[in-house]
């Protein structure tokens, strides 16, 4: 049986979640500029305490590492409530509710715990994420080239990375390096990178179509430890575990947030704006993209909800996830698209946030794995082929 | 001492203005699909007073909740409890439907008395759907206590209370002896948000059921059928503007003809 209601606690954990974007965030964002990305210091600590006093800091911690221990189903309604907002997308929140490190460090061992995992979860250290490199992002397991070689007991690192937001301010970055060219996936590893070691360099500050920046990055000669490895040698793959898989179902209902609230935008503007002598309402060809929105919405909130109610269940999810994340976005996108298109001039306008949505839920089709990519993940459990076919 | 507050569940007022209907043959408010109804905002704000008194006193204090209306109403219990309250009431059943506030506060004062011990009460000084700020002084009249209304401030000390009630034009300190009623004003402050801990042990608090026959009241003489005020006609004002300019060469003459005008339409 299908149950997609929601418990009085998870609606409790809704609501104060909604209740603080609508009385402290959107009525801090009427005063930021429309592309801003981050708050001013002083309100968003103002706002992390408030979060910490809720018990809702770090939601994507496990318990074990002192999270609050919100379980999957509930952390995608909570993602779709986050974003409601200008800054929403890309910045739920402004990220008062605090990230969590990168999952892969769940992984490391316990000096690497203590030197990467800890510090992010305390948040006195900041991490990047280094997979994609020029010659791709989609395959990296044929598209890396960044090569590392073994040399005593350090690596010796060549090559460089593209697409790393958050590189030219973190500490450090989970760095996914070829270790044996004579093998296929089974020869990527992955490194913990300062960014302070020498050859380690930001390279330019790549401008793209959202609101902030991302970062090109080269390293030369940079020596890590051993110990730096996290994982096994040629192993880096492995490490995209169950937890990084699940963290793809609230990214995806992230997009279903903006849409929500660019739909009910353009409910409230069809049923005011008069042309011709009626409301945009009366008008057939707004009625039926009021009704394609609420059907993607609908298909793109069922979707997330099923792929996550698996995955709390403890059951195989792979194929609903990458259905949730294609199914979302790509809803979410055409949302935003119908909604602007219903506001006509207003909805180019940095008056409203639709054109910032816009934009950033374009990156959203292809950010986190494209939908053609989630359509090959989908085609291997359907057709049963394997990795790499 | 014992505490109770009284939550009313409203439709959200943040529901766009696109999904708000009326039923105009029954002169009722249809539910929006789709959008949970919520605590009346000033519900949340009587029971951080009844909390702030409960954490602030030396003796022991319990609070309690009390909501009539249907079995969703369940929720804006589980959301006082879950800011602190300790124990839930939930007055239920099909004869209280379609009551005003007279007959709201009868009930009310039926579980108050069916509950034997308690020392004050806190309502909200309006529920934020039909704003009518009624039912608390109606509540106190029931229970022949004392009342004070819109409180922007409360204390307690040694069985008494000290009001500072709103006015419009400041605000008067009143000093009432308990048991007594208040209704809390926005004046007061926000309400708080609820800990994740204390959201989890509220699905474990006691939430007790009352109908009519159990609070000893005749179903003749609450709700509907008890009800001392009919809605004659509830409907959606159709809003209609119009620009009409002034003419004149001096801005005397651009006053005069808007004086006339205004008058003509008897708004002045």
């Amino acid at each position: 049986m299908v149950d997609f209601r929601i418990s009085d606690e998870q609606k409790l954990i809704i609501d104060n979640v909604r209740r603080l974007i609508r009385e402290e965030i959107r009525p801090l964002e009427e005063d930021l500029d429309p592309d801003a990305f981050s708050l001013p210091p002083s309100e968003k600590d103002r706002l992390v305490s408030m979060v910490k006093e809720m018990g809702l800091y770090q939601m994507d911690v496990p318990t074990e590492y002192g999270g609050p221990g919100i379980d999957i189903v509930t952390r995608t309604l909570v993602a779709e409530e986050l974003s409601q907002h200008r800054a929403g997308l890309y910045a739920p929140a402004y990220g008062v509710f605090g990230h969590g490190p990168p999952g892969q460090l769940y992984n490391a061992t316990d000096e690497q715990k203590e030197k990467y995992l800890w510090p992010v979860i305390r948040g006195e250290k900041s991490a990047f994420f280094g997979l994609s490199e020029p010659s791709g992002g989609s395959d990296p397991a044929r598209a890396i080239k960044t090569r590392g070689i073994k040399d005593g007991d350090d690596w010796v690192i060549n090559g460089g990375k593209l697409w790393n937001s958050g590189a030219d301010t973190a500490d450090f970055g989970i760095v996914y390096v070829r270790t044996d060219p004579s093998k296929g996936r089974e020869g990527i590893s992955a490194f913990l990178i300062d960014t302070e070691t020498p050859g380690f360099r930001v390279e330019r500050l790549v401008q793209v179509l959202r609101a902030h920046y991302t970062t090109e990055l080269s390293f030369t000669d940079m020596r890590i430890p051993s110990q730096n490895l996290l994982g096994k040698e040629g192993g880096g793959f492995a490490l995209a575990n169950e937890y990084l898989s699940m963290q793809r179902i609230p990214y995806s209902a992230t997009g279903l947030g903006v849409a929500i609230l660019a739909h009910e935008m353009a409910m409230d503007w069809a049923k005011q704006r008069e042309t011709f002598g009626q409301p945009l309402a009366n008008r057939q060809a707004i009625q039926w993209m009021l009704v394609d929105n609420e059907i993607d919405i609908r298909t793109g909130r069922w979707a997330c909800l099923q792929a996550a109610d698996l995955a709390h269940r403890g059951e195989p999810f792979r194929f609903e996830s990458s259905m949730a994340k294609l199914v979302a976005t790509e809803g979410a996108g055409r949302v935003v698209d119908r909604s602007m298109q219903i506001f006509g001039g207003l909805g180019m306008s940095k008056d409203l946030p639709l054109e910032r949505w816009y934009r950033e839920l374009r990156i959203r089709r292809i950010g986190e794995g494209p939908s053609e990519v989630q359509r090959i993940v989908m085609a291997r459990d359907l057709l049963n082929i394997r990795s790499g076919s | 001492m014992h505490l109770v507050v009284c939550a009313k569940q409203i439709p959200d007022p943040d529901t766009p203005p696109s999904a708000f209907k009326i039923d105009e043959a029954t002169n009722s408010v249809v539910p929006a699909p789709g959008i949970s109804p919520i605590l009346s905002q000033f519900d949340g704000i009587a029971a951080e007073a009844a909390l702030r008194i409960k954490e602030s006193g030396g003796e022991d204090a319990k609070v309690t909740v009390i909501s009539m209306g249907a079995e969703s109403a369940r929720a804006a219990i589980k959301q006082v409890l879950a800011m602190g309250a300790d124990e839930g009431v939930l007055l239920n059943d099909d004869a209280f439907e379609g009551g005003d506030s007279y007959t709201t506060a009868k009930v009310l004062a039926s579980a108050i008395r069916e509950l034997g011990d308690v020392d004050a009460v806190f309502c909200g000084r309006q529920a934020a759907d039909w704003d009518m700020g009624q039912v608390g002084l109606l509540l106190a009249e029931e229970l022949g206590w004392a009342s004070a209304i819109i409180a922007k401030d409360i204390n307690y000390a040694d069985g008494n209370v000290s009001v500072q009630r709103v006015l419009t034009d400041g605000y008067e300190t009143v000093q009432m002896a308990l048991p007594a009623v208040m209704t809390v004003s926005n004046e007061f402050g926000e309400p708080r948000y609820p800990k994740l801990p204390q959201i989890m042990a509220a699905a474990k608090k006691t939430v007790t059921q009352y109908s009519a026959s159990e609070l000893g009241l005749d179903a003749a003489e609450v709700g509907s059928a008890g009800s001392r005020l009919k809605i004659e006609k509830l409907f959606i004002p159709e809003t209609d503007s119009n620009v009409e300019f002034m003419t004149g060469d001096t801005p005397q003459e651009l006053a005069a003809a808007l004086v006339q005008r205004l008058q003509a339409d008897k708004l002045i």
